[in-house]
């Protein structure tokens, strides 16, 4: 056996990787005080290095991250079964067990990458027929495509954050990022653009918020340019309501920094929120939305009742009750699309009977010995 | 052996001693306390409330008034009826140095103090609420949050002691329940008393209590046993499904299992002990009895409480404890049966009787069967998922403090056989198995949970990162040893460790005040879980000491 598959098979590798993983979701955990859930995962579990900032403008890897370790595993556990393990009667458990947890791994892996959450939230009465994201904005601009439909032309806002000049085809003018601020404070004041809203409105840099980033208010200054001339500056955030347009050859664009959108082929609508406690208490009961799906194309029309352990599937889609507001009349649905949702299912069921078998197995021996 | 099984016998019954008694010879106080209230949405005995109360302000079930020590329920009674009578009672228990300093006591002076001790300083300790209200619940200072809990002290005893008069939702619990027709809700005591002075219906049982509070007023409770008697039979008539699992609930109170078990587990523990220095089996047995008489009453609290509850045996982190501590013995006991030495039982004592301890003192934090969060309610993943988990845990624990006796018996005593290593090895190597299966499938079935109800199977969530770090660790001490690269001390050493890993996850993330799964910080805790945590680690260094200083020398 050549000596570098000695090493990526060996069991020495495997309580190696064991023992550091645990070590990076302890300190993923305690990092989740400071940096939130979203940052502390990035920076520990979703990374190969673990970066540590020197302060300086420069990073310095540490130890190794989640995806390097968990990468690692999974090439001792493939290289073991060929050169280590022994196909008996005797190991099936153990093979179970191994197979499943190479499933769970490479299950976990796609999973993160493929799955998708957004929020819906709605007033009562209030029918939507999108699904907004929580960590990502979009940069929206709306104009009039005849027949009573709409024109949207949607900017990610990691576009936005490299501060270039954008032109799209579809747009008769282009956009220059003059500035853009992940989180900004707005306030009342002479305003830094020269058109629209933004001539009242002070706006400047704030720290993000990385417990709850879509408490973040993304905020843009962007000049728009014709044939090389400028039409002015707008303020773009996500903190302003009302509406500002560009006017381009005699035609209005609705320009509106916005979380990102996904649309859906039906509409929801909530018909009632409700939220109810214990008697005497404010320990809460029961939260519950109910909702009406209208989907035209597959011609479905249904209410259903959300709560809590009990959310609302429908074509590839988990609407969870995530949280209400608004003196209990909206109600805040976590939207959830997971097309490998099935894969730790299967990987837990395997080794849940390996690790039976084996155990089991072991148990009847040892009782027989005495 | 069989002859011991009297001793088994014989625990479980003394045991019921209080019960019995309280069946046949319950007292005019007793009488009021079986009572059925409302407090914090659940129906309970007018006696758990009075019990919980002076434990969370107190820490205690008793108030010392001039000298007497005097029960929960009578003084709950003379605040109900008798208002300003228990204003100078020492009921608030202060320790926060910066709360002492705002009364104007110097520490260590006094810790217990009553209504009419903090009065004064009611205008300041509000300001100071206010600022700390604005704070959020896990960015509040340990001065904050002792202020918070003392302002919901007070303002609960100065609720309790107006009862009479108050309505509605600011009475501190309902008294008259619901009754077909006339009355659809419960009402307090300010309720149902207007209701019958307005001239709408008077609820059957507001005369009964108004006649409660007289003769509490006028000291002649004693001689109306047989009125009293005749209220219950009324309640029992009534309201038949409410007043049998109220009534047990009492029973359950004044039986108190797993406060027995606890002292008995101790008992066992150092019969054994006692039985190892004399190198006496009889000891042994003794030992293994008493345990097991101790592991009956704890077993039957656990599932009486299941019954009150309506729930598996695990829904707060009180009844983990309790729980944990149960798995532990089981598996001690099994063990002790199969290798006869002792190993079992004493760990088994011991962790039963830690595992009560902490038990013990979560209690102080309020009703042990408080009503479930809308998130954690169901029955069928709070009984497979929590109660897996829990075993696991409990497994975890019993590994760590089985190598705990192979190390202190190997460092500290010359006749540490081979044989016995061999045995106490083979039981912690048994035991992470149990553990590891348990753990993983717990922590499976949280993820399984969750995607059934949240739509994602795991998010990182510190209690959900805890359990899978049990998980690691117990496969890691499996796959050294299976590789070789630790032997029988190094797998000892390193399930002590795995002690620290279960307390963490246990104890440890609920005080990172951050995630779904947070239930609430605790100061004191924190500092119990350093000392174990700082225990733990001077053990493993013990342990990592060459053979030679040994007193049992290889």
């Amino acid at each position: 056996m050549s000596p570098l598959v000695a090493f990526f098979s060996s069991l020495r590798l495997t309580v190696f990787c064991l023992v550091l993983w645990m070590i990076l979701i302890f300190i993923a955990t305690l990092a989740q005080v400071d940096l939130g859930i979203y940052f502390a995962k990035k920076q520990y579990l979703d990374s190969w290095w673990v970066l540590w900032d020197s302060g300086r403008g420069f990073s310095v890897p540490t130890i190794p991250g989640g995806l390097l370790v968990g990468w690692v595993l999974l090439i001792n556990l493939i290289t073991a079964h060929f050169t280590r393990f022994k196909w008996t009667w005797k190991k099936l458990g153990l093979w179970l067990v191994h197979i499943g947890i190479m499933v769970l791994i490479v299950g976990g892996g796609i999973s993160s990458m493929v799955s998708r959450e957004n929020q819906l939230s709605l007033q009562e009465g209030e029918t939507k027929h999108f699904i907004q994201s929580m960590d990502a904005w979009e940069l929206a601009l709306i104009s009039d495509a005849g027949k009573g439909q709409d024109q949207v032309v949607s900017i990610p806002h990691t576009e936005l954050a490299k501060k270039k000049d954008i032109s799209i085809a579809a747009l008769p003018f282009q956009i220059r990022v003059k500035e853009f601020w992940f989180n900004a404070q707005l306030g009342r004041g002479q305003g830094l653009a020269t058109q629209g809203i933004g001539r009242q409105i002070s706006a400047q840099w704030a720290p993000t918020n990385t417990h709850e980033l879509a408490a973040n208010t993304p905020t843009a200054l962007l000049e728009v340019r014709s044939g090389g001339n400028s039409l002015g500056t707008w303020l773009a955030s996500s903190g302003l309501g009302a509406p500002q347009f560009v006017w381009v050859n005699g035609k209005s664009y609705q320009l509106v920094l916005r979380p990102l959108r996904r649309y859906l082929p039906y509409s929801i609508g909530l018909l009632d929120f409700k939220h109810e406690v214990y008697l005497g208490t404010q320990i809460p009961k029961n939260f519950s939305s109910k909702v009406r799906v209208i989907d035209g194309a597959a011609h479905q029309n249904f209410t259903s009742l959300i709560f809590m352990n009990n959310p609302l599937r429908y074509r590839g889609l988990t609407f969870y009750q995530a949280s209400f507001g608004n003196q209990d009349t909206l109600s805040v649905l976590q939207v959830v699309q997971n097309g490998v949702w099935w894969v730790p299912y299967v990987a837990v069921t395997m080794i849940f009977i390996g690790l039976l078998g084996h155990f089991g197995m072991m148990l009847v021996q040892r009782m027989g010995r005495k | 052996m069989k002859k011991f099984w009297a001793i088994v016998l014989l625990v479980f019954l003394g045991s019921l001693g209080p019960v019995f008694w309280g069946i046949y010879h319950p007292s005019p106080t007793d009488l009021v306390m079986q009572l059925p209230v409302l407090e914090g949405g659940r129906v309970k005995p007018l006696d758990t409330l009075a019990r919980n109360f002076l434990l969370t302000t107190r820490g205690k079930q008793t108030v010392d008034l001039a000298g007497h020590s005097v029960s929960a329920q009578t003084w709950t009674l003379a605040t109900l009826f008798r208002g300003d009578a228990s204003e100078t009672s020492p009921i608030f228990r202060i320790d926060d140095p910066t709360l002492l300093g705002i009364i104007g006591v110097e520490v260590g002076k006094k810790r217990y103090f009553s209504y009419r001790d903090i009065a004064p300083f009611f205008p300041i300790l509000e300001e100071q609420s206010r600022g700390a209200d604005e704070v959020e619940a896990n960015s509040r200072t340990v001065f904050q949050r002792n202020l918070l809990r003392l302002r919901s002290s007070v303002s609960y005893y100065g609720r309790l002691k107006n009862t009479m008069g108050l309505r509605g939702q600011d009475a501190p619990f309902y008294v008259f329940p619901p009754l077909s027709g006339k009355f659809p809700t419960w009402l307090s005591f300010g309720d149902g008393v207007s209701q019958g002075l307005s001239g709408a219906p008077l609820h059957p049982l507001v005369p009964d209590w108004i006649r409660v509070a007289q003769w509490v007023q006028e000291g002649k409770l004693d001689a109306h046993v047989a009125d009293l008697e005749r209220t219950h039979a009324g309640i029992a008539q009534h309201w038949s499904p409410m007043a049998r699992p109220v009534y047990w609930e009492w029973l359950f109170n004044q039986w108190s299992p797993f406060y027995t078990s606890m002292i008995v587990y101790l008992a066992a523990f150092c019969v054994v002990l006692l039985g190892w220095l004399l190198g006496r089996q009889a000891f042994q047995m003794v030992g293994f009895q008493l345990a097991a008489g101790a592991f009956g009453v704890h077993s039957l609290g656990i599932i009486i409480r299941m019954f009150l509850q309506g729930r598996p045996p695990v829904t707060n982190l009180y009844t983990s404890a309790v729980f944990v501590g149960w798995v532990a013995i089981l598996l001690g006991l099994v063990l002790e049966q199969r290798s006869k030495r002792g190993f079992g039982t004493v760990v088994a004592s011991v962790m039963g009787f830690l595992t009560l301890i902490i038990a013990h003192h979560l209690s102080y934090q309020g009703d042990t069967m408080e009503m479930m969060q809308a998130v954690l309610d169901s029955n069928f993943w709070l009984s497979t998922h929590v109660v897996t988990v829990t075993m696991g845990y409990g497994a975890t624990f019993l590994a760590g403090f089985l190598a705990h006796l192979y190390l202190f018996r190997g460092i500290f005593s010359r006749d540490f056989t081979q044989e016995d290593q061999k045995t106490l090895t083979g039981m912690v190597f048994g035991v992470l198995c149990f553990a590891l299966f348990f753990s993983f499938t717990g922590t499976v079935l949280g993820g399984i949970w969750a995607d059934q109800s949240w739509g994602r199977f795991w998010g990182w969530d510190p209690k959900e990162n805890g359990a899978l770090m049990i998980v690691l660790w117990n496969a890691a001490i499996l796959h050294a040893r299976q590789g070789g690269i630790i032997r029988e001390r190094g797998m000892m050493l390193m399930a002590i460790f795995g002690n620290i890993v279960t307390a963490f996850s246990w104890f440890g993330v609920n005080m990172l005040g951050v995630g779904l799964h947070s239930y609430g910080f605790m100061d004191k805790a924190f500092f119990w879980l350093v000392l174990f945590v700082f225990l733990e680690v001077m053990m493993i260094w013990l342990g990592s000491l060459p053979r030679h200083y040994w007193r049992n020398k290889p």
